[in-house]
């Protein structure tokens, strides 16, 4: 700016000289130049003065304020002159000031010394600077040292060492100690008594400077009125206690220190015969022993101890004493309390009427215990006669729970025997008579198994030998097997039959479930003629229900609670083949499971049974057991190899077999030479016997065959025994178990599952 | 709060560490205060050092030790006119107290608010020591010497301190001109100042002085810009050309050491006073340490023959404050470049640890309410 600024400015006027030397010319281009710098610096500085008076300086006019500070500095000074001139007029008026306090603590000393109260001031210090009169008074001790400011403490010490107050006799150094501690604190009033009589109460506040302001008021004369309220309210006192002893029922009578009669009451007086001899007021009984003559002489005591005056040292350890003792005819119950102040008191109690009550009351009770006692004999009695009779009963029952069982096994044996003989003929050619005739044979054979099988699970269940394994399982498995089972029959029959599929699971266990089952819709199938038979599965939210529907003629209300009893078959069904023990067995079964069952039905309605079991979360499946007996596929006619140690069996499952094209070594023992022989040949299977001579068992064979080969050869266990360890030894082995009589049917089919036909 | 300042004889805490590394450094600090009780120090060091490294490490190393200071143009020492190194100068408690502030941001600079909040510190230092008597109060002033904005700091403050002397001097970075640092409540900061008060009941005395008196040149500045300190025309000519015409010397190089010779000087109030030169610009112009203005009627300063003065100025203070324990020293690193030319550093040097004179080399001084070029400032603290 200031360059342009000085770009207009116009040239000088002057005009040089027209010379033509060039000399001239640059001398004049030299000035020229030297005017325009001349020009420049002249406007910088008109510019620059101009400014430097302006309020809104640049930065170096700061520079310059700053350094001509030194001015202001001399303005301060004068503004402290005056600030001076101020001070001295406030001092002044401090001395004014001054002056009234002084007035004012005057003033406020004559109020002090008006006080009819004492009145201490201490400063902060806690040294003693105003006192009053009346303080002095108090204190006479103080008169002394007051005008030379002392502090509490000496004040209190001197108290404390002349005895001044009751508490300083006593223990001076504990009075001084608990006396500073108090006035420290300054919170409030307590009160002195003082050695002369007087009662001081001393009031201490914390003044707002630190210090400690004391009034001390002498209250001996509101002291006096005090102890004269004591006196009147301990007399009024004293009638109420009176009052209160003439309201017991108890005699009482109370000696004081030095044995003399103190209080009594009415009680008293009339058990003892006191009464009227001395009209009002005092009987003539003065003092404790004129109370013990009385009761000794006048009144027949036969314990003289009982009114035994007794020390507080004694009386301390033993506190009160009760005694029982006779008054003539009377039996009374003297109790003796020491006092503390050294008096006693004693109570008489008469209960003569109370134990005469007790007496009674004990000849009641010791006749009621004699009745007990003969009663509880007569009981024990019976209860023995009970307990014999239940030995016998069960003793009874399990005689013909084990009859039953061992008849069943040997009635078993031969007809296993029997069923093969028969089975082998059933495949021989033979006339149509004959073969009409095995069949006959055949089906009566079935009969009587079933029979006896149905009778035999009968006896297990109720001798308590069938315990159910409940566990968590799917329910699919079981209703998929029924579908199997029984599918074919109902399409023999006609009839429309569904089993649904399901995920539920139960509690259960499974073979009896099945088993309930199978009942149901074996039932249902044989008894129904036409339409269908259904399975329907619903549940809750804790229970399965499984129901077995059939549009069969129904069963009348009242046959319905029959059906479940052995041998009981109901309305027009001596054409349908049954022996009516199934509904027997399922209600043992459904009782052992601890499962319901309930049946629905009215005649030509249809029949509807139910079995409720427990719902359960599903659980991981285990992993089936690898079936060991599954062989390689055998070539058509495999040998297999039989161990029996019942040659009639051996004979009858030879026929059987060979009947079905399989070469058969059959062998009693698995030592036999021809076993041995056999083994080397690579039979397809094996069926033993459980039960073999010498004790040995079925899987024990086929271990011991088995260990003589490198293969695992497929093996079935036969058994007459229907026990639950049999079947978990097999099935704990991984061996398919037969019972026998062996079905041939039944043996047909494993022996396809196992791929050996 | 009531602060009892006793009389105490304990002379201020002097160190200094020439260590490589920072940890080193602050163990040496460290060792030398050892269990004294400081009311405060004094930090002055080197733009060697890393400053957050630094700082983290004095947080770490002197915990309760109020600390403030700024890095430097070179230091002084216990060995005199020093340079790489950290120097410190504790104020002993028991006879010291130190109350602090700091002014961030000095562009958006609000006197009237800055002038409330040192009145406080003044007022809070004051009632501390109510009810001390003669107690002595200066004011220390750290001032980010790149920030341009000196005059006005300077001035603010001394106005609200009232009848508190100010001294300090603008932080340097030897000779780099890129970043300083003030050292406040545990870190470095840039662009911002501090003040600290001072108090004790012992002797305490400022002092500014410069080594040169006017020659006879004189020339006006007739084109520059205030803001950023610059010249561009001296005499209608250009500025660094005129200059140098001026000083009657042929320099091969127009540099610091040039500049501190032939120090442009400026008459006001009664006295001449050094105007800076700071660096010379490629477009010919000059650049200022201190405020300048067009009109400025500038002379060029000769030396003072510097034993000498320094002697006598010595000899001034201790006049006025009786036995010296230290004298915190704000030397102008001008003058250091200048004691260099003229190979006298070892001699001042000398006269430095003589009279234990511990600081730093500064941007410029400040002292009362003026900002200050090539002189020697100081605070003198008696026994």
């Amino acid at each position: 700016m200031l360059r342009e600024k000085a770009g207009e400015t116009p040239a000088t006027g002057a005009k040089a000289p027209e010379e033509p030397t060039e000399d001239r010319d640059a001398e004049l281009e030299r000035l020229r130049t030297r005017v325009k710098q001349l020009e420049k610096i002249n406007a910088a500085l008109i510019d620059r003065v101009e400014r430097s008076t302006d309020l809104q300086g640049g930065a170096f006019s700061m520079f310059e304020t700053a350094i001509s500070l030194e001015a202001m500095v001399r303005d301060r000074t004068g503004a402290l002159e005056i600030a001076l001139e101020r001070l001295n007029t406030v001092n002044a008026e401090l001395a004014q000031a001054h002056a009234d306090a002084t007035a004012a603590r005057v003033l406020l000393r004559d109020a002090i010394e008006s006080l009819s109260d004492g009145f201490a001031l201490f400063d902060d210090e806690d040294r003693m600077i105003l006192c009053n009169r009346a303080f002095l008074k108090i204190f006479p001790y103080f008169e002394a040292i007051s005008d030379r400011a002392p502090e509490f403490s000496e004040l209190a010490s001197r108290l404390a060492r002349s005895g001044a107050t009751v508490a300083s006799r006593v223990a001076p150094e504990r009075w001084l100690k608990d006396r500073v501690a108090q006035h420290r604190r300054a919170q409030g009033a307590h009160v002195q008594a003082l050695s002369d009589g007087r009662w001081i109460q001393i009031n201490e506040l914390r003044t707002s400077q630190g210090g400690t302001v004391g009034i001390y008021t002498d209250i001996t004369s509101v002291k006096a009125e005090d102890a004269r309220q004591r006196a009147r309210e301990l007399a009024e006192r004293n009638l109420a206690l009176q009052a209160t002893l003439d309201t017991l029922s108890e005699g009482v009578c109370l000696f004081d220190a030095t044995g003399h009669l103190q209080a009594w009451n009415e009680g008293v007086l009339a058990m003892l015969g006191l009464e009227g001899e001395a009209g009002e007021g005092a009987p003539e009984i003065e003092n404790h022993e004129m109370l013990r003559s009385w009761c000794l002489e006048r009144q027949g005591l036969d314990r003289a101890e009982a009114l035994d005056w007794r020390e507080e040292g004694e009386a301390r350890s033993l506190g009160q004493l009760e005694t029982m003792c006779m008054m003539g005819e009377r039996h009374v119950v003297i109790r003796s309390v020491p006092l503390k102040n050294g008096g006693m008191v004693f109570t008489f109690d008469d209960v003569t009427d109370h134990v005469r009550f007790q007496r009674s009351l004990t000849e009641t009770a010791e006749t009621l215990e004699r009745r007990v006692e003969e009663r509880t004999a007569e009981l024990v009695e019976v209860n023995r006669q009970l307990v014999d009779a239940k030995n016998e009963a069960e003793t009874a029952n399990r005689s013909k729970t084990s009859f039953i069982a061992s008849a069943s096994h040997d009635l078993l044996q031969p007809l296993n025997a029997a069923r093969l003989f028969v089975s082998a003929m059933d495949g021989m050619a033979m006339p149509e008579r004959a073969a009409s005739l095995v069949q006959q044979a055949s089906t009566a054979l079935d009969s009587v198994e079933e029979l006896l099988e149905a009778l035999f699970e009968i006896s297990r269940l109720d001798a308590g030998a069938v315990q159910p394994e409940i566990q968590p399982l799917a329910l699919d498995p079981i209703l998929t097997a029924l579908r199997i089972e029984f599918a074919p029959l109902a399409q023999a029959g006609g009839l429309d039959f569904a089993i649904p599929e399901t995920d539920l699971w139960v509690r259960s266990d499974p073979r009896l479930l099945r088993r309930v089952l199978q009942n149901f819709v074996s039932n249902a199938i044989r008894y129904t003629e036409e339409g269908r038979v259904c399975v329907e599965v619903t549940h809750t939210k804790d229970e399965v229900s499984v129901r077995v529907r059939d549009t069969g003629p129904g069963i009348a209300e009242e046959d319905c609670a029959q059906i479940f009893e052995e041998f009981r078959r109901v309305g027009k069904t001596q054409k349908i083949p049954g022996k009516g023990l199934g509904l027997a067995i399922v209600r043992r079964v459904t009782a052992v499971l601890g499962h319901a069952i309930e049946l629905e039905t009215a005649p030509g309605q249809g029949a509807c049974f139910t079995i409720r079991a427990p719902r359960c979360a599903p659980e991981a499946r285990a992993p089936e057991l690898p079936a060991s007996a599954q062989g390689s596929r055998a070539e058509e006619g495999g040998l297999v190899l039989v161990v029996d140690n019942d040659p009639a069996i051996l004979r009858g499952m030879e026929a059987l077999l060979e009947n079905w094209g399989l070469d058969v070594v059959a062998v009693p023992d698995p030592s036999d030479p021809a076993a041995v022989a056999a083994l080397e040949q690579g039979p397809v299977l094996m069926i033993v016997d459980f039960h073999l001579d010498e004790g040995r068992t079925g899987d024990e064979a086929v271990a011991i065959l088995r260990g003589q080969t490198e293969r695992e050869i497929p093996a079935i266990l036969i058994t007459a025994d229907r026990g639950d360890e049999v079947a978990e030894l097999a099935a704990a082995q991984g061996l398919p178990v037969l019972n026998k009589p062996v079905k041939p049917a039944r043996l047909r089919a494993l022996l396809r599952q196992l791929d050996v036909l | 709060m009531q602060i009892q300042l006793e009389h105490g004889d304990t002379p201020l805490l002097t160190c200094s560490s020439r260590a490589a590394d920072v940890a080193s450094v602050v163990a040496d600090l460290a060792a030398a205060v050892g269990t004294m009780e400081l009311a405060g120090a004094l930090l002055f060091c080197s733009n060697r050092f890393p400053r957050d490294e630094l700082a983290k490490a004095l947080r770490e190393g002197l915990p309760g030790v109020p600390l403030i200071g700024c890095t430097s143009a070179g230091e002084l020492t216990d060995r005199g006119y020093d340079t790489e190194t950290v120097v410190l100068v504790g104020f002993p408690a028991e006879s010291f107290s130190m109350v602090s502030l700091r002014f961030d941001a000095l562009d958006h600079f609000d006197p009237q608010e800055a002038q409330g909040a040192i009145r406080q510190l003044v007022a809070g230092a004051r009632l501390d020591h109510a009810a001390v008597q003669d107690v002595h109060q200066v004011a220390l002033f750290f001032v980010d010497g790149l920030s341009h904005r000196e005059e006005l700091l300077t001035m603010t403050a001394q106005h609200a301190l009232g009848d508190i002397q100010l001294i300090g001097g603008s932080s340097g970075d030897g000779l780099s001109f890129s970043q300083t640092g003030v050292l406040h409540e545990g870190r470095f900061h840039g662009d911002c100042a501090v003040i600290a008060v001072l108090t004790s009941r012992r002797p305490m005395h400022v002092f500014c002085e410069s080594p040169y008196r006017p020659g006879p040149a004189r020339m006006v500045i007739t084109e520059a810009d205030p803001q950023t300190r610059t010249v561009y025309e001296i005499n209608a000519a250009p500025a660094a050309e005129e200059y140098v015409r001026l000083t009657g010397q042929a320099p091969e190089t127009l540099d610091a050491h040039f500049f501190a010779a032939h120090p442009p000087m400026v008459r006001t109030g009664g006295q001449y006073h050094v105007r800076s030169i700071q660096s010379a610009n490629p477009d010919g112009s000059l650049t200022f340490y201190c405020a300048i203005d067009t009109g400025v009627v500038l002379t060029i300063g000769e030396p003072i023959e510097r034993i000498a003065w320094m002697n006598e100025l010595i000899g001034k203070v201790s006049q006025r404050i009786g036995t010296i324990d230290h004298v915190i020293g704000f030397d102008c690193v001008l003058n250091r470049l200048d004691a260099e030319d003229r190979q006298i550093v070892r001699e001042l040097s000398r006269l430095y640890v003589d009279n234990k004179i511990i600081g730093f080399n500064t941007y410029g001084e400040q002292f009362l309410a003026a900002h200050m070029n090539q002189t020697f400032s100081g605070l003198a603290i008696g026994r």
